[in-house]
């Protein structure tokens, strides 16, 4: 029986259950210090002077200040080199590193950060893009460069360095102006969404140690070891094949582990130190270490009475902090798929990604979508409200199809969109305009709504997965692979590619943890990529080692190749049972004894990129579609809205196993349903005020809606592996528009462009359409 | 972190005996000490008292005509406690809505009372009932009303070497007692506004008597708004009394803009809940 489309139980379950599972803080190296991290208490300032001799002398630690990165580069960043190790001169956002500190134990460590003197001159502040956007606002970096390797995808975006505009992606199609000329109706608002951050469980951590031949050893808690181990190398000027990454269990990420974020820090200091050096952060820490970008988009959109999209116009800035990170691509990632999964003819669409005073944002489960679909699909709505249309009705008039081009000139293929629509339809009872209306409760204050949303998404491209698999002649396998498990699932559904492309038993595949001096490469642990990418050279990986299977059974057999099949781990003559052999037979055929191994290797690279002057190109080589919907229930006295019922459908190509996809699913719903209700990360003049579970709110089970369900569409994707597509991300752009969509409608039309749907922001709303 | 020295005393007169030496702070199930010695939100305590031993702070039980709960009395307790859910239900719905499982098994209502927190979820409750605050200490126990025991933010009327002892609430004949807590999310979440109310009422067409009404994150510690108090004293919960209550209240408090919510909002909203209160009691 196939093990493709089996709910298989998840690989890593029972570790995580009895707590077996290690994780990068539960590793102890002998001689291992515990490091700390000096952070600023000023938003921005230039530093004039840091003294941690006092801290060194007193108290025996090892610290590492900008004097000691005098003999090297001490700048790195995927994108730009823009962010050091510690603060060099000056210090951008409230938490950004001046110096670290290694140390016998953590409470020495902290102790010792009390004697580190840092002597601040405040500069101006800045903390919302359109501010950093301002004339005569302070350029927070006006020197940057570009690491020596960086991504091929990153030539579409243009680069600024005369203010605070780090990059800009625009793409257009046909003529816009022509197209709003053209149009009965046009519709223009501005939406925003604030920044937030990830909420993995598993705070940062990493670990350092230097080899005594110079070799740099990191065990971290990353999504992209692959990256790690080039930054790093690139950092220390070492070949790559001196650096060693090594990632074991990580506890939750959701972007906020990709591309480095202590590794750096700790290399340092164990270099400095000779011994090993663990950092893992606090829950404060990890707030002004990883955050998702606030965006306003401003949006224009010209339709014709009979609902066909004609001309749009987004202009998307996404506030990036004060280091690029990844920002240029989750902008351009959000600036070609700010028009939605629709067909406009005539489409103009800008994005920037934008300097401030804040914690730097990256990667965030969605990559600059959300915020743009909250923006077109809010839209959407007052679109079909002006237009008196059914919001499902405007939708499918004006759906991408199959074979069309989106925007970037993608010939779309595996878009089942038409039907994830369909399903939520059907899910949340949609029943044309009258869905629309406010639906009354018997308690008086208390109205109901029904909201719906669509999404489309872009993977990175072009990138590269490699696997290997090695077979032993007990007839178990190994996938050797830098795909991270995250919690996803990945070692499960990998196994299962893997079991069904040989041929064996599932419980006969083993998955490998990264280390990079063993497991091939790997672009990134993101991008919903790895069971497309990771699954498609494990799948090629594994059918190599099939055919070595058959053609040495055919040789034994003195049957073609084409008459043989493997099933659970046998090789037989298809009709014949009793013509059949074990791998450890097959193995004594062909090495004389039950010995040895087989091996498959398979280097799967996905073609695309964009052009740097039309941002055209192929933008990805999958594409997600998502839809949601959503009823929502408003208490009009107090403002409050709770979630009655969230459901998502999302074309997977294939579920390979379809319980992990309903569970990923779910996890997309409850973080999007966080951000649409609760979820801000609130600054005071550049200082965090909320940076802690306490004060940040993330949904709690009581939150939870009473009815939750995720449903699946598949089509095919022909590069897919079983016709499998990513889809860790698909389910959570769609579900703030569901839900906000679903608050309009619970009252009377009533919008509220900003999110968190805050209370307040209720309250404020129907106040001012004078309906309280 | 810095952990200061802790002394766990066996019995309620070595504690006393301890508090009257040197300087303490008490604490029970730590749930907000924890957080303020992790947080470093002040300057960390000298020495802890660990009151956890004291079992004779703790216990449910009927004296007379008075609910009596020993200050140590988790909110856990008070959720399982038979008496309190046939007697003072409210003040049961109150301790479901504090923290999460694992802060309502250590978190008591005496620490509730002793650390003052304007947004302490239990105390318009305790207000709204006319509770008495037992305190304790080497030189005796006295009694406090709970409309006196917090004196300013964060502030309270215990002196440096008693403690909180137990929490008595007189029982009242036909007394309703409601309790509504708005916060961001619907569990583990610090409130936006806390109200307690009570009215005594033979029947439901009996004008209120003796009405209490407790607010908590509408100033800088719990408080009760005797100008509506007065107000409602007499009234029949009609759709007049309401709107007139609604409209006295939101004049009679100064909430502030914080991280949890904003000056109008609280105003607004505390004024609605009594509204609402008042329409579901006329149940109009």
């Amino acid at each position: 029986m196939s093990v493709i489309g089996a709910d298989a139980p998840r690989v890593d379950g029972p570790a995580k259950v009895t707590g077996a599972a290690q994780y990068t803080a539960d590793i102890v190296l002998p001689g291992m210090l515990h490091a700390k991290v000096l952070r600023s208490t000023m938003p921005h300032a230039r530093l004039v002077r840091i003294d941690a001799s006092a801290a060194e002398r007193e108290l025996g630690v090892v610290t590492i200040t900008r004097d000691d990165l005098t003999g090297m580069d001490p700048y790195y960043g995927p994108v730009v080199k823009d962010q050091p190790i510690v603060g060099i001169d000056r210090v951008l956002f409230a938490g950004d590193v001046i110096a670290v500190v290694a140390a016998e134990a953590r409470d020495i460590a902290e102790e010792a950060l009390d004697l580190i003197e840092v002597e601040y001159e405040p500069l101006p502040v800045v903390t919302d893009s359109d501010a950093a956007m301002a004339e005569g606002a302070p350029v927070l970096h006006a020197a940057r460069r570009t690491p020596q390797v960086t991504f091929p995808d990153m030539k579409s975006v243009h680069f600024q360095t005369d203010s605070n505009v780090c990059s800009v992606y625009h793409v257009e199609r046909g003529d816009v102006e022509a197209g709003f000329a053209d149009a009965d109706e046009l519709f223009e608002d501005v939406y925003s969404v604030p920044t937030i951050q990830h909420g993995h469980i598993e705070p940062h951590a990493s670990i350092a140690y230097w080899e005594p031949s110079g070799k740099l050893v990191v065990h971290t808690s990353t999504q992209n070891p692959s990256v790690i181990r080039t930054q790093l190398a690139d950092l220390f000027g070492l070949p790559e094949t001196s650096v060693r990454v090594i990632v074991p269990y990580v506890g939750g990420g959701y972007g906020a582990k990709t591309y480095p974020k202590l590794e750096p820090i700790v290399a340092a200091l164990s270099r400095k130190a000779r011994r090993p050096v663990s950092l893992v952060i606090s829950r404060e820490e990890v707030f002004m270490t990883a955050v998702r970008h606030a965006a306003s988009v401003r949006i224009k959109t010209g339709v014709r009475c009979d609902g066909t999209l004609v001309a749009r116009r987004v202009v998307a800035t996404y506030d990036t902090g004060a280091y690029a990170d990844i920002g240029p691509r989750t902008a351009k990632n959000g600036g070609y798929s700010a028009g939605g999964p629709y067909r406009i003819e005539h489409q103009d669409l800008t994005s920037y990604c934008v300097y401030t005073n804040k914690p730097p944002a990256g990667a965030f489960r969605g990559f600059g979508v959300p915020q743009v679909c909250w923006a077109y699909e809010s839209q959407m709505d007052d679109i079909a409200r002006r237009l008196g249309m059914d919001p499902v009705e405007l939708r499918k008039r004006n759906l991408i199809q199959e074979n069309d081009l989106f925007v970037t000139g993608d010939r779309l293929v595996s878009v089942g969109l038409d039907k994830c629509l369909d399903q939520v339809v059907e899910a949340i009872g949609w029943r044309g305009i009258e869905s629309t209306r406010p639906i009354e409760t018997d308690r008086p204050g208390f109205v109901r709504g029904l909201g719906l949303a669509v999404m489309i998404k872009s993977t990175m491209t072009p990138s590269n997965s490699a696997a290997s698999v090695r077979l032993n002649a007990d007839g178990s396998a190994t996938l050797l692979t830098s795909s991270v498990e995250i919690g996803q699932g990945s070692h499960t559904g990998l196994a299962q590619i893997v079991a069904e492309a040989i041929g064996l038993p599932l419980d006969r595949v083993s998955v490998t943890f990264p280390d990079t001096d063993f497991t091939p490469y790997d672009q990134s642990t993101s991008s919903s990529r790895t069971i497309f990418s990771m699954g498609h050279a494990a799948r090629q990986a594994g059918i190599q080692i099939r055919d070595q299977l058959l053609e040495i059974a055919s040789g034994r057999f003195e049957a073609a190749v084409e008459d043989l099949e493997i099933v659970d781990g046998s090789i037989r003559v298809k009709g014949v049972p009793a013509q059949s052999l074990t791998i450890p037979q097959v193995f004594t055929t062909h090495f004389g004894a039950a010995v040895g191994s087989l091996f498959g290797a398979f280097d799967y690279q996905t073609t695309g990129g964009l052009d740097p002057d039309t941002g055209m190109g192929k933008a990805s080589a999958f594409w997600f579609l998502s839809a949601a919907g959503a009823e929502v229930e408003v208490d009009t006295r107090t403002g409050k809205i709770r979630v009655l019922r969230a459901v998502t459908s999302v074309d997977v190509g294939k579920a390979i196993n379809p319980r992990q996809c309903w569970l990923q699913n779910e996890g997309s719903m409850l973080t999007a349903l966080g951000s649409a209700l609760f979820e801000e990360m609130l600054f005071d003049n550049g200082q965090p005020v909320n940076a802690s579970f306490l004060d940040y709110m993330l949904p709690s089970m009581e939150d939870f809606p009473d009815t939750f369900r995720s449903m699946l569409v598949e089509t095919p994707h022909p590069e897919g592996p079983y016709g499998a597509k990513g889809m860790g991300e698909a389910g959570l752009g769609p579900v703030a528009p569901a839900i906000g969509n679903a608050v309009a409608n619970a009252l009377g039309g009533v919008r509220l462009r900003d999110l968190p749907l805050r209370p307040e922001r209720v309250l404020d709303a129907l106040t001012k359409e004078g309906l309280q | 972190m810095i952990e200061p020295p802790l002394v766990s005393p066996p019995t309620l007169a070595d504690a006393y005996r301890l508090l009257a030496e040197s300087v303490y702070r008490p604490i029970a199930g730590g749930t907000d000490v924890l957080v303020q010695l992790s947080g470093q939100l002040g300057p960390p305590p000298d020495r802890l008292l660990d009151l956890w031993r004291l079992d004779e702070l703790r216990g449910i039980e009927l004296d007379g005509d008075a609910l009596v709960l020993g200050a140590l009395t988790t909110y856990s307790g008070i959720r399982r406690s038979a008496v309190c859910r046939d007697l003072l239900p409210a003040l049961v719905e109150a301790a479901a809505t504090v923290g999460a499982a694992q802060i309502q098994n250590r978190a008591t209502l005496g620490g509730n009372i002793a650390n003052a927190s304007p947004a302490g979820d239990m105390l318009p409750v305790l207000l709204a009932t006319d509770a008495t605050i037992v305190v304790g200490s080497i030189r005796g126990e006295r009694s406090i009303p709970a409309r006196s025991f917090w004196t300013g933010y964060r502030q309270t009327a215990l002196r440096p070497d008693e403690i909180v002892i137990r929490i008595r609430i007189p029982l009242v004949a036909d007394r309703q007692v409601r309790f509504r807590k708005i916060g961001t999310r619907r569990a583990q979440a610090i409130s936006k506004v806390v109200v307690g109310l009570s009215w005594v009422a033979p029947t439901s067409g009996s004008p209120w008597r003796t009405v209490r009404l407790g607010l908590g994150s509408v100033a800088e510690r719990p408080i009760r708004v005797t100008a509506t108090e007065a107000f409602l004293e007499g009234r029949l919960p009609t759709p007049d009394t309401a709107a007139e209550a609604a409209q006295r209240v939101a004049a009679e408090i100064q909430p502030i803009d914080d991280v949890r919510s904003t000056a109008d909002y609280r105003r607004a909203v505390t004024a609605r809940v009594l509204h609402r209160l008042i329409r579901e009691a006329g149940s109009w």
